[in-house]
């Protein structure tokens, strides 16, 4: 089981470094065709347990040249309900650094496409949809957390 | 816009998809590529036929789903009116 134990900071909250690939089903498809495999890419994420989904900027999903699978309706709080804004699903394989090498911890995970300013110093958040297949301890008094997939 | 025609044609066709209803749809431009009990099972066949271009990929259901977020979030692309400032910078440089 893979697992990862993080500190909390004071701005980002429980980050955590994780590897941003092409899902298996078109790294599957590169090499049958003989094609390279984009190399996994390094993001700093954010653990948010109040985002029901995951998101990833759209600056490293491009240099992965991974296209959008499909586009969804997102009501956020500078929204009116009625004004859903639209954004690009995309499907990617997301990988942990153990020290021993890359464990891949999901295959084909849908994200959203977004931007993520530079001062907020990351580049994916994740959501609800992956921590629901995880064990995530958050010990606030001690500015630490585990997560094991 | 990606997919724009996709989405077209999947809203155009749903009532023909819907005895379908929870599979998942495969679609390229105005083609209904295919139709697969799984995700991963009709990404794969979109792959196989389009690697190097855009399909979709979608369950098959009466309305389309609507997230909710606690954050705000900035999608991409950014409509031109709705691109923000970038911070310290002026608008015109």
């Amino acid at each position: 089981m893979p697992v990862a134990n993080g500190t909390i900071t004071p701005h980002r909250g429980a980050t955590i470094e994780l590897l941003i690939g092409v899902n298996v089903s078109k790294r599957d498809a590169l090499v049958r065709v003989g094609s390279p495999v984009p190399e996994r890419i390094r993001v700093m994420a954010q653990i948010d347990t109040g985002s029901s989904y995951s998101a990833i900027d759209v600056q490293t999903l491009t240099r992965l040249d991974i296209t959008p699978i499909d586009k969804i309706k997102v009501r956020t709080p500078v929204t009116a309900p009625q004004d859903a804004v639209g954004f690009d699903q995309y499907v990617v394989s997301i990988g942990l650094d153990t020290g021993d090498g890359v464990e891949t911890l999901f295959d084909d995970v849908e994200v959203l496409g977004c931007h993520f300013a530079d001062d907020e110093g990351i580049q994916a958040m994740l959501g609800q949809d992956v921590l629901g297949d995880c064990l995530f301890v958050y010990t606030g008094t001690c500015r630490t957390f585990y997560l094991a997939v | 816009m990606a997919l724009e025609k996709e989405i077209e044609t999947y809203h155009r066709k749903l009532s023909e998809l819907l005895p379908n209803k929870g599979k998942y749809v495969v679609i390229h431009g105005d083609e209904v590529v295919g139709i697969r009990d799984s995700f991963k099972e009709a990404l794969a066949l979109g792959y196989e036929r389009f690697l190097r271009e855009a399909f979709l990929v979608r369950e098959i259901q009466e309305t389309d789903p609507v997230l909710v977020s606690s954050r705000s979030l900035r999608p991409c692309p950014l409509p031109t009116e709705q691109s923000p400032p970038i911070e310290g910078r002026p608008l015109n440089s």
